[in-house]
This record gives structure tokens, C-alpha cells and sequence, in this order.
């Protein structure tokens, strides 16, 4: 700002001497040709035309640039001093202008060109909307102030109703949500019942990308992004569409007739996705656009807004970069998932969670040495709900850690039930994982409260709860492992299997998922597989479960491929709390009586 | 840094169609405006034509170079832009031209053309960058040989 204010106060002194990139020795020879008393009227000039509010161009008739005070810079964004030659064109320290489009740049370009060849005294003024300019609007005002020298004076814009900037975004110069709904409302109004215009649509249009250049450039390259993408937004559409900003990443159209807003939506994706250029560098956004029209998607802007969230949402979870109209079903599937969260929050409160057990047997003593705990939801209307269609709703609503707590308190307390010395494995979340204190504290909670001796608990986990945070995740685990809890690792082949796990923590036994068991007795590849995890689990002395076993043909491949121990349903299904103290019993009765007939 | 020196080369899929006529037609329509803007604005460049294929190289001041960038993407008459290369450049490649323009030269050098489009979608970004550029200075300067020798 200090240099771009002295470059160009030079001009004031002597413009035959504007030469931007020698500034010092333009203001040094002034100093030394001038009359001292001259050029202190001078300097005071200076000074006062820097600290006027209003912007001050002064041109040439060729519309050549002699002077430009320190308002005029901010007015138009500049920081710097042009670095063109001597007296640069009126139309490059426009178009240097970050903050002024090419509608404005054109605007005020044509406007002085016209005032100029009419040779008016005074030059009119025009007023740029906040539209053609990012920010408030911008007036401007030309003065003929000597013989062909012109002044070009810069104020913001009166708030009238178009440049209200409580209706504009004022990063891009569009509507913001509070002017949006509000066009809305008026449009929805007017296609009403006996209404004499066209029911409108409405797009969301979901911007991602800009975020990645804002971490890595800087917050003014990431704003800048999104001007660009405002630009091209307004750009794509017709005069009588409403582009606005609704939020971060979050645009938005209204369009008068909804006839062909998927042709819109179509290119508006493409367009948003060309490449762009800022500041210096490449930069790239997806955008996902949701579409709804009245008066099918809704009557009323509330509605409308919702139904076409509902499918910027859906369009953003199908992949980015794509549109999805509104239909009925995302409405069901958003009140459907509602319900189930509001349900879920009150489960573990009305006591509607229950612990199943599958007995685990072992080959080696023709036992069963061990029971996985598994998680079933009991809803009066919903009935019986499996894990799979409701844990990961646990997960993102926050409730996965009361519920795994819940889980180890009971699956420890019932254990104490059971028979000998028969374990119980509890399945524990990446995210409990995530939070190692609280997973210790459960753990020691849960043995305590129920006198679990903790050889006889079991955690299971996850190959992908190893991803992240990898040392706190290890450290929690050797810390449970060191109290005698044995650690298994759930689902092994999968996930991201990897052998160096193996070698980063001593598991105490791995679990074969089912998909390799349900295809051993035809698929000589399973087999394979089965095998060799098997010999894995030998050479590292750590137990290997097969799980998903069912025939008797199963079991007896997976036996004689080397797995230490079986679970499915040929051994048992997963059985209620109340029955599964006979059931054990009856099995390593049975096995018993089987090893005596040995 | 707003006004600094900057750089940006680019490749596009041409949409131009046609008989060789109506192209030339269309291209000189293209020249003539970007001349006009790019005076006014302080850009200087180059354009090819060749193998469907638009190279262009854009250099000015930072805002209008990327003002220039930005109209220029939305144009139909092209498609699947990829930015080569963009940034600061101590000195302009094509100072004394608005927009040249590599018409014919680029016609009589098909193999190198397509050999240098090549290589934007395989080599390093510098390395074609630095292709484009060699490309468009050559044709260039034989197309300005040409038209004097004439
Ligand atoms: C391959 C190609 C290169 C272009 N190069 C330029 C250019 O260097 N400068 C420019 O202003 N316009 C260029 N244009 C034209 C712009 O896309 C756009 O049509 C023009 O800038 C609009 O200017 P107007 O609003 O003054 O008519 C190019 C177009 C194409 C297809």
C-alpha cells in the first residue's frame, strides 16, 4: 500500500516522470527541481488526497492513468503498484482489478470513453451493482478538472434495493439465502393457485473443493476460487435466474419455469468443473447438484429448499460431480432414517438392547471354550434389528461408545453364568478404539462390576480400527493384552490385510471371515486361503477361527486345513442370554461323551 | 503479485467444425477479438491449431492473464481444457504478439504436433510445459518467415 501510494503521488509532483519501477528517483529528481514552497503545497495535496475516503483516478483523454490515490487502490483491491510502464491504460489497472468483473470493468471503461469524446464538463455518474462487483456496489462520478484531464471518483454505492447488502453475499456479489428465500417465496406466490406465472425450480449446488486450496494457499486464494465459481454460476445462467450464495460451498438458482433445469443442472456441473486458474495456480472443484421443482417437490419455499437438499445430499453421496432430481423416496429414506436415529437415542434408556451368544468350539479339546457377545436391538414395532442396520447409525449420531459400554458391562456380567471357565468375546468399534482412555476404563469397569476374571473376556476388533491414530491404538491395546485380556482381530482377509499387523501387535487369535468358509467345500482357492491363514496362525502360535461354518462338510475342511477353532451355525446359532448356560452344557456333555467313545 | 508477470499454457480439444473455410473463418474471428482484449489488457500469447487440438500460451499481468483464462474455458468452441502450466515468469515468450497465431506452420509439422500433445498427457508437467512452449516459438517464428517471405 505505502509504495503503490508513493509510486503514484509522484505523478502528482512531475507525471512526465511516472516511471513505476524507478519510483524513488521519480520523487527524488522532483524534490530537486521543485521550489521548496511549491512542492510543499504539493506534498500537502498529496497527503490529503491519500487520506480522502473517496477514490481519485486522475486520466488523460487518451484515458491514460496520471494518479491514483490510496482510495482508489482500495476501492478497486490493489495492493501493489502496477508494475506496467509509465502511465499504464486506464483499462489495465481496471482489469488488474481483482475485485471488479468484466461487466464492471466494461461499464466503467465505455462510460468514460463516452464522456470523454463528448468532452462533458461533467461526466455523469453511473452506478456498478454489487453484481458486477464483488462486495458492495461501487458509484462513480467523472469531473472534467483541467484541460484534458478527467477525475474518476470512486464512493460505495447508495443502498438501494438492488445493492442492499443485507441481500448480498459479499464474497460474490450474489444474493444471499436470506434475499434468495425471500425471491422464492414472491415466485412461489406468484405461480400459486390462479397465478399467472410458471411454478419455478430450484437448484442446491454443493461446491467441494475449494477447502483444499484454502489449507494449502491461504484463505484469499480460496475466497477467490469461490468468486470464480459465483462467476461462472451467473455466467451459465439466463438474465431472469437468481443466482445466490447460500452458505460456504453452498449455491444456489432459482429458475422462473422449471422447463429445462435439468439441462441446466447438466451443464452447470460440467461448467464448475473445467479447470480454473488462482492466483497463480490450477485448482479444480466437484459440484454436486440437487434439483426440485414446484409444485411437485413442494408448494411452499421451505419445502422446495428441503426437497432439493434432499437431493444435492443424495447426488453428493452417489459420487460428486453429478445432479439428482428430487423424488418421494429420498423424503421416505430422510424421515425413515430420522425415526430410526430418534429410536436409537432412546434404546439403551428403555433397555430394548440384548446380548445373543454363538458358542465358538474348539477342535482340539472337542469343546466349547468361548462365546462371541453379539448385539441385537429388540423395538416394539421395529422387532428384532440385526447390528448391521442400525451400528453405523450408532456410529456417525455419537452413540456407538454408550452402547460398546453397555455391551462389555452386560456380555461380562452374563459370562459369569456360564459354565467353567468358558469366555466371552465382545466386538469393540474402531471408533471406542479411537478413544483409548474410555475403552480402558470400560474394560476395567466391566470386570470389576461382574468379577470377570479378564482371561475369560475376549476383544474382538477390526482391521480397519488399526488405521489412524496406530500408536495410541497399539499402546491401548498391549495395555489390555498386559491384564490378560486376550485381543483378536475380527473379519481377517477382508479389510486391508496386511501381514505387517501381524508384526506390529501380538494378537491372540485371528478370525476367518465367512465368505472363505461358505465357499471351501467348491472353490479350491478358499481352501487355499483358508490354509494358508491357518498355517499363518500356526507359525505365529496364535488361535485361528473359522467362521460361518454350517455343514458338516465345512467343518471338516476347515479342521483338517488347520483352524484351531469353528463358529457358525452347525456348532450352535446365536443363542439368548437365558438358554445359553443349557445349551453349552449340553454340548461339552456331548463332546465329552464323544471323546469317551474315542 | 497482482500484477506481476505470469504464464499460463493450456490444451484443448478444438469443436471448430467444418470445411478448412469455415474454420479459418471462425479462427479469425477468435484472433481478432482476442487481439482486441488481450491489447487492452496488457496480455501477450500464442495460439496453434493443430491435430483438433488447441495449445495456447497466455502471459500478462497475473489478474488479466487469469481474466483471460477464465473467459477463455467457457468458450464452446472448445472442450476438455488441461492447464500445462501457470505461474510467475521473469520474461514474457512472446512479447511483440497479442495473439500469434500458428495456422499453417503447424499443418506442415503434424508429427511434431501430435508428438508434443503426446506428451501432455504422459510427461512431467515441466517437461511438457516446456514442450508446448518450444512448439508454439518455432511455429511461430516460421509462420512470421513465411508471411515476410511472401
Ligand atoms: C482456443 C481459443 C482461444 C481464445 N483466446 C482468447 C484470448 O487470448 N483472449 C481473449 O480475449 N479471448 C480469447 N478467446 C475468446 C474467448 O473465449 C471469448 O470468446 C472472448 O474473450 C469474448 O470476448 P468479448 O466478450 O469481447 O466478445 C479464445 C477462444 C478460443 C476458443
Amino acid at each position: 500500500m505505502i509504495c503503490g501510494r508513493s509510486v503514484f503521488l509522484a505523478g502528482l509532483i512531475d507525471p512526465m516522470d511516472i516511471q513505476v519501477e524507478t519510483a524513488p528517483r521519480a520523487a527524488k529528481q522532483a524534490q530537486t527541481r521543485r521550489p521548496p514552497t511549491r512542492q510543499h503545497a504539493r506534498s500537502l495535496a498529496s497527503a490529503a488526497l491519500d487520506v480522502a475516503a473517496e477514490g481519485v483516478i486522475v486520466c488523460d483523454d487518451a484515458l491514460r492513468v496520471w494518479l491514483c490515490n490510496a482510495a482508489a487502490f482500495r476501492f478497486l483491491g490493489l495492493e501493489e503498484p502496477l508494475q506496467l510502464r509509465a502511465r499504464p491504460a486506464l483499462s489495465q489497472v481496471l482489469a488488474a482489478s481483482p475485485c471488479l468483473d468484466e461487466t464492471g470493468r466494461r461499464t466503467v471503461l465505455a462510460h468514460c470513453a463516452e464522456a470523454v469524446a463528448n468532452g462533458d464538463r461533467a461526466g455523469g455518474e453511473i452506478e456498478l451493482p454489487a453484481d458486477s462487483r464483488a462486495g458492495t456496489g461501487l458509484a462513480l462520478r467523472l469531473r472534467r478538472v483541467a484541460p484534458r484531464r478527467w477525475a474518476l471518483m470512486f464512493s460505495a454505492a447508495r443502498a438501494t434495493a438492488a445493492s442492499d447488502p443485507l441481500a448480498h453475499d459479499p464474497l460474490t456479489g450474489l444474493a444471499n439465502q436470506r434475499r434468495f428465500e425471500a425471491a422464492l417465496t414472491d415466485r412461489l406466490a406468484m405461480a400459486g393457485p390462479g397465478g399467472q406465472q410458471d411454478w419455478p425450480g430450484l437448484l442446491l449446488i454443493d461446491v467441494e473443493g475449494h477447502g483444499s486450496l484454502t489449507e494449502a494457499s491461504g484463505r484469499a486464494a480460496g475466497d477467490a476460487l469461490l468468486r470464480l465459481v459465483g462467476q461462472r454460476l451467473r455466467a451459465a445462467l439466463r438474465e431472469s435466474d437468481l443466482p445466490a450464495r447460500l452458505d460456504d460451498g453452498i449455491f444456489a438458482a432459482l429458475v422462473p419455469a422449471a422447463a429445462g433445469v435439468e439441462t441446466l443442472a447438466r451443464r452447470l456441473v460440467e461448467r464448475l468443473a473445467r479447470p480454473y486458474v488462482v492466483q497463480g495456480q490450477v485448482a479444480h472443484v466437484q459440484a454436486s447438484v440437487g434439483l426440485a421443482v414446484a409444485p411437485r417437490d413442494g408448494h411452499e419455499a421451505g419445502q422446495l429448499l428441503h426437497s432439493a437438499d434432499l437431493a444435492r445430499r443424495q447426488a453428493k453421496a452417489e459420487g460428486a460431480g453429478i445432479y439428482r432430481s428430487f423424488n418421494v423416496l429420498m423424503r421416505e429414506q430422510a424421515e425413515a432414517r430420522r425415526s430410526l436415529e430418534a429410536d436409537l437415542r432412546k434404546a439403551l434408556v428403555l433397555g430394548q438392547f440384548e446380548l445373543f451368544y454363538q458358542p465358538q468350539f474348539n477342535v482340539a479339546t472337542r469343546r466349547v471354550l468361548a462365546c462371541e457377545a453379539l448385539l441385537r436391538w429388540r423395538h416394539p414395532i421395529r422387532g428384532l434389528v440385526a447390528p448391521g442396520d442400525f451400528i453405523s447409525v450408532t456410529e456417525e449420531i455419537g452413540l456407538i461408545n454408550a452402547i460398546g459400554e453397555w455391551v462389555l458391562r452386560t456380555a461380562c456380567q452374563e459370562a459369569m453364568d456360564w459354565p467353567g471357565s468358558i469366555g466371552v468375546a465382545v466386538n469393540v468399534s474402531p471408533l471406542q478404539l479411537a478413544d483409548p482412555d474410555r475403552l480402558l476404563r470400560a474394560v476395567a469397569g466391566a470386570l470389576a462390576a461382574s468379577g470377570l476374571r479378564p482371561e475369560r473376556l475376549e476383544i474382538e476388533i477390526t482391521e480397519s480400527a488399526l488405521f489412524g491414530q496406530e500408536a495410541a491404538t497399539l499402546d491401548c491395546l498391549r495395555t489390555l493384552q498386559a491384564r490378560g485380556v486376550q485381543i483378536s482381530l475380527d473379519d481377517f482377509g477382508t479389510g486391508y490385510s496386511s501381514l505387517s499387523r501381524l508384526r506390529s501387535f501380538r494378537f491372540d487369535r485371528i478370525k476367518i471371515d465367512r465368505s472363505f468358509v461358505k465357499d471351501i467345500t467348491e472353490d479350491a482357492h478358499a481352501r487355499g486361503l483358508v490354509r494358508a491363514i491357518a498355517a499363518l496362525g500356526t507359525g505365529l502360535a496364535l488361535a485361528t477361527v473359522a467362521e460361518g461354518v454350517e455343514t458338516d462338510e465345512q467343518a471338516r475342511q476347515v479342521e483338517y486345513e488347520g483352524c484351531t477353532d469353528l463358529q457358525g451355525y452347525l456348532i450352535s446359532r446365536p443363542l439368548p442370554a437365558s438358554e445359553v448356560r443349557a445349551v453349552l452344557l449340553r454340548l461339552n456333555e456331548r463332546a465329552l461323551l464323544a471323546g469317551a467313545a474315542d | 503479485m497482482l500484477t506481476s508477470l505470469h504464464r499460463i499454457i493450456y490444451v484443448s480439444r478444438s469443436l471448430l467444425r467444418g470445411d478448412e473455410d469455415q474454420v479459418a473463418v471462425e479462427l479469425r474471428r477468435i484472433l481478432a477479438v482476442s487481439r482486441r482484449n488481450n491489447a487492452s489488457e496488457g496480455v501477450t500469447g500464442a495460439l496453434l491449431l493443430g491435430q483438433g487440438s488447441f495449445a495456447q500460451v497466455l502471459e500478462g499481468p497475473m489478474v488479466a492473464v487469469e481474466r483471460a483464462f477464465e473467459r477463455i474455458q467457457d468458450d464452446p468452441r472448445h472442450a476438455d481444457l488441461v492447464v500445462v502450466e501457470v505461474g510467475a515468469v521473469d520474461a514474457r515468450a512472446f512479447p511483440d504478439w497479442s495473439m500469434a497465431f500458428a495456422g499453417a506452420a503447424a499443418a506442415s509439422a503434424a508429427p511434431r504436433v501430435r508428438a508434443v500433445l503426446d506428451q501432455v498427457g504422459t510427461a512431467p508437467r515441466a517437461t511438457a510445459a516446456e514442450s508446448v512452449l518450444g512448439l508454439l516459438d518455432a511455429l511461430i517464428r516460421r509462420e512470421t518467415e513465411w508471411a515476410m517471405a511472401r
